[in-house]
């Protein structure tokens, strides 16, 4: 072996005696770190934070790299002879020298530079001895204060689950309780764990694992059994519901109440900054500038500006949608939308409508996307009868309307038989057909005495006698929709005489059509006061003098929730152990949360600090105070009222 | 306390809510010949967006156009329905496609939650005449008018077990609009179920 491979061989024994002696050394700074804080838990009685929890690996890694950084000498090999020439002053200098490349080889220096790859066991096993001593030395301190698994524990970054009991107590699982909260991905919020939860608020449909120490742990959710993982530690996994619920624990006699609150995430909030207000139009012309504020509280994902025109009035209207200005937020919590709406080429006319108003969404994947619309506004194209000063009250239907409904079922059983008249018999067939003529005879009959008030027509004859002129002297122009109706069904009554039911069917529709326009051009309906009519209600009773009561109520479900809630919250408060009385608590908050909301709220901080082993006093008086304010108001409410 | 029923028409905003006018008198000849009940001689008609609302135990509504409520409509007809008042919307196009019920529907949902089908054995059924079938057709609905279809169910938003929001697509606001004078001339009065949603109203 010549002296430079001896160096190679020797920087191999160092490297990996280097490496050991770091791990050991970081191993048993991470075990006294955990130890260190295990017993300042222990000695001030708190519970550390979780955020401590990293500290003993913070504390290995550092040490490893002081002894790497303390012991490494390089990785040349002119270092590794001056270390080991520092442990065999004999060389004197033989092995630096032969190690460097400049100089020239010679048998000489060979002999000069040989030495004995054994003389690096003594500072070698100095190093490891040292690391493995001081891993001893912690491990055995761990395992007496937290039993044999705590140095693993400590060493996997978990020395504060360890604080709650030593090797020789025995460990209350339900104690120590850990949960885990991994919110649903579209929310983009990062996981997060809370100790000694007594609530666990979190966005619905979040991941939410219960772990905690021992086994023999029994899991029920609201009423249900839940699946309880058994181990070292045990844990239970549920998704959080749409409704707050309590998680129970139970470990042999002892319980624990855990109250699921569920977060709901919001719809966005849209505000229509533009256009202010309301307005009419004289004529439809110009640009509308829409703007819209968007707010959310977790991420918008789009929004759009929509539009509605509307047009026609009464039975009769055509309307459409129009989506403009739509635009992506990818998960911002605030944006705007804008948009242009240029009126011309909308063609709108007198008495049109614009509604327009702004949407958008979330990107709620759990219980489906949140949408958002902010208020409406409207134009409207004002009429020119707008500007008059008649007031027209609505009134009851008019005959051309009631004559609209007879048409249109006349051409249903017009249309029927003609569907069915390839398998009806001939008579049947006929019979049928001389129905609707006669109906429809008679149907004509009465909007002639509309058009033609005074003037007779024979009964159940097709040619109607004495028609007189389009404008008879002192009646008035006649409806030239109505004259229309009246001649096409006329035609369609002669039709169906002959029982040519499908000759008569284009008839019988364009008679429905012209009444329709009919109906439509008689009508007026200005938005003014509704007509009263005032209903003679001892006439009606026909004089009866037996009165009933519109006020007698029973009291109303929440009511009840509401006394049952109070008993069980006095029962609570007198309940002198306090993990008992928060668990009673917790069931009460769980009811509250959908009734009594701001009751809950102020319940939440009582049950924390009794779990805590802090003075609950002010808490209860706070949340007694939300009830006696709830119940008040349910007193004092009207008849009706709930509250 | 209250003492007498009043039938109150909501007026809203937008649209035309006072489509249909006699639907009031009507259902309060109603209301007075099949029952005991102290009602008022006339309707009145309330903003949605007045405290006076709150004097009603139940507000109609309907119309044929876009049916959107104001931000204060809204806030004080949900406190409304929060204190126990019952809304019932109809709609007058009769017609699922239709401008009013699009619009009302999702104003609905937005306002309080979508709206759920109502069972045929709910109590408003049977809340003063039996209708072992659910809600009775409407002539509009048979003569095939608006969207040709018979609606076999009413909807609803229903909170512990109330009615808060009853919806129809029926068109019971052409059906009893009417001068209730002309009442005597039916065989069956078509106005009998109106009785059951006021009686629901002021029990439930």
């Amino acid at each position: 072996m010549t002296a430079r491979q001896g160096i190679i061989r020797a920087r191999t024994y160092l490297a990996l005696s280097v490496a050991l002696a770091a791990a050991g050394w970081g191993a048993a700074a991470a075990l006294a770190t955990g130890v260190l804080l295990v017993l300042v838990g222990r000695a001030t009685g708190a519970e550390l934070p979780a955020s401590l929890s990293p500290l003993p690996a913070l504390a290995g890694v550092l040490s490893a790299g002081f002894v790497v950084f303390r012991a490494w000498p390089g990785r040349s090999l002119q270092r590794v002879a001056l270390w080991v020439e520092e442990h065999e002053p004999a060389l004197a200098f033989a092995l630096v020298t032969a190690s460097d490349p400049s100089v020239q080889p010679s048998s000489s220096l060979e002999r000069a530079a040989a030495f004995n790859l054994r003389v690096l066991r003594r500072p070698l096993s100095r190093m490891l001895l040292g690391a493995g001593a001081a891993v001893a030395l912690t491990a055995a301190t761990a395992w007496v204060l937290t039993g044999p698994d705590g140095a693993r524990d400590m060493l996997a970054g978990r020395a504060l689950e360890t604080s709650s009991g030593g090797a020789g107590e025995s460990i209350d699982p339900l104690k120590g309780i850990r949960a885990a909260i991994a919110p649903p991905a579209y929310a983009r919020i990062r996981a997060s764990t809370i100790d000694e939860p007594s609530t666990i608020t979190a966005l619905r449909g979040s991941r939410i694992t219960v772990t905690g120490h021992g086994s023999d742990v029994e899991a029920f959710l609201g009423d249900g059994a839940m699946r309880v993982s058994t181990g070292r530690r045990w844990g239970v996994e549920l998704t959080m519901p749409a409704q707050a619920v309590a998680l129970t624990l139970r470990h042999g006699g002892s319980r624990r109440v855990i109250v699921l609150e569920p977060r709901a995430d919001a719809a966005p909030r849209v505000r229509l900054t533009s256009p202010p207000r309301d307005t009419i139009m004289q004529r439809a012309s110009g640009v509308i500038r829409v703007l819209a504020a968007i707010e959310e509280d977790i991420g918008i994902a789009d929004g759009y500006i929509e539009y509605m025109l509307s047009s026609g009035a009464e039975e009769t209207f055509s309307a459409r949608t129009v989506v403009t200005g739509t635009r992506e937020f990818r998960g911002a919590t605030r944006g705007d939308l804008s948009a242009a709406i240029d009126l011309g080429p909308l063609r709108l006319g007198p008495g049109d409508l614009i509604s327009i108003r702004a949407v958008a969404r979330d990107a709620n994947s759990v219980s489906g996307r949140g949408v958002g619309v902010s208020d409406t506004r409207t134009y409207r194209v004002a009429r020119r009868d707008e500007y008059d000063l008649l007031t027209v009250e609505a009134g009851a239907p008019i005959v051309p309307e009631s004559t609209v409904v007879s048409q249109r079922m006349l051409i249903l059983r017009a249309e029927a038989l003609l569907r069915e008249q390839p398998v009806l018999a001939r008579d049947s067939s006929l019979t049928r057909v001389r129905g609707i003529a006669a109906d429809q005879i008679r149907l004509r009959e009465r909007v002639h005495d509309i058009i033609y008030p005074g003037h007779s027509h024979p009964e159940g004859e097709i040619e109607a006698t004495g028609e007189p002129e389009d404008v008879e002297e002192g009646t008035g122009p006649i409806n030239p929709h109505l004259k229309t109706a009246y001649e096409e069904m006329w035609s369609a009554a002669r039709e169906l005489q002959i029982a040519e039911v499908a000759a008569a069917v284009p008839f019988m529709r364009a008679a429905a059509a012209a009444l329709d326009r009919a109906r439509l051009a008689n009508r007026y309906f200005l938005r003014s006061g509704v007509s009263r009519v005032v209903v003679d209600v001892p006439r009606v009773r026909l004089q009866g003098k037996d009165k009933g009561s519109s006020a007698t109520r029973t009291p109303r479900a929440s009511e009840r929730a509401l006394q049952e809630i109070a008993r069980d919250f006095a029962r609570a408060a007198a309940i002198p152990e306090p993990g008992a009385a928060a668990n009673e608590l917790s069931l009460i908050r769980v009811r509250a949360l959908a009734e009594l909301p701001k009751f809950a709220a102020a319940l939440a901080p009582a049950i924390e600090a009794l779990r805590r082993g802090r003075d609950p006093g002010a808490a209860m008086a706070s949340a007694r105070s939300e009830l006696d304010r709830a119940d008040a108001v349910a007193r004092d409410g009207a008849g009706w009222s709930r509250w | 306390m209250v003492s007498e029923f009043v039938f109150c028409t909501g007026q809203y905003a937008s649209g035309d809510w006072e489509s249909a006018p006699l639907v009031a008198s009507n259902l309060i000849d109603s209301v007075a010949r099949y029952t005991s009940l102290d009602v008022a001689a006339t309707g009145v008609t309330v903003p949605l967006d007045s405290p006076r609302l709150f004097e009603h135990p139940l507000v109609y509504l309907t119309g044929h156009l876009p049916f959107r409520l104001s931000a204060a409509e809204r806030a004080n007809v949900k406190a409304y329905t929060d204190r126990g008042g019952m809304v019932f919307i109809d709609d007058h196009n009769h017609d699922v496609g239709g401008i009013f019920h699009k619009t009302a529907t999702e104003e609905i949902a937005r306002t309080w939650s979508p709206l759920s089908q109502l069972p045929n054995t709910h109590r408003l059924y049977s809340a003063f005449f039996e209708f072992d079938e659910g809600p009775p057709a409407t002539s509009h609905e048979l003569n095939g008018w608006g969207d040709n279809l018979i609606h076999p169910h009413l909807s609803a938003v229903v909170r512990d077990g109330r009615i808060v929001v009853l919806y129809s697509s029926k068109d019971y606001s052409s059906e009893w609009n009417y001068h209730p004078e002309n009442k005597k001339f039916s065989s069956v009065d078509n106005t009998r179920f109106g009785v059951n949603i006021i009686v629901y109203a002021l029990t439930s």
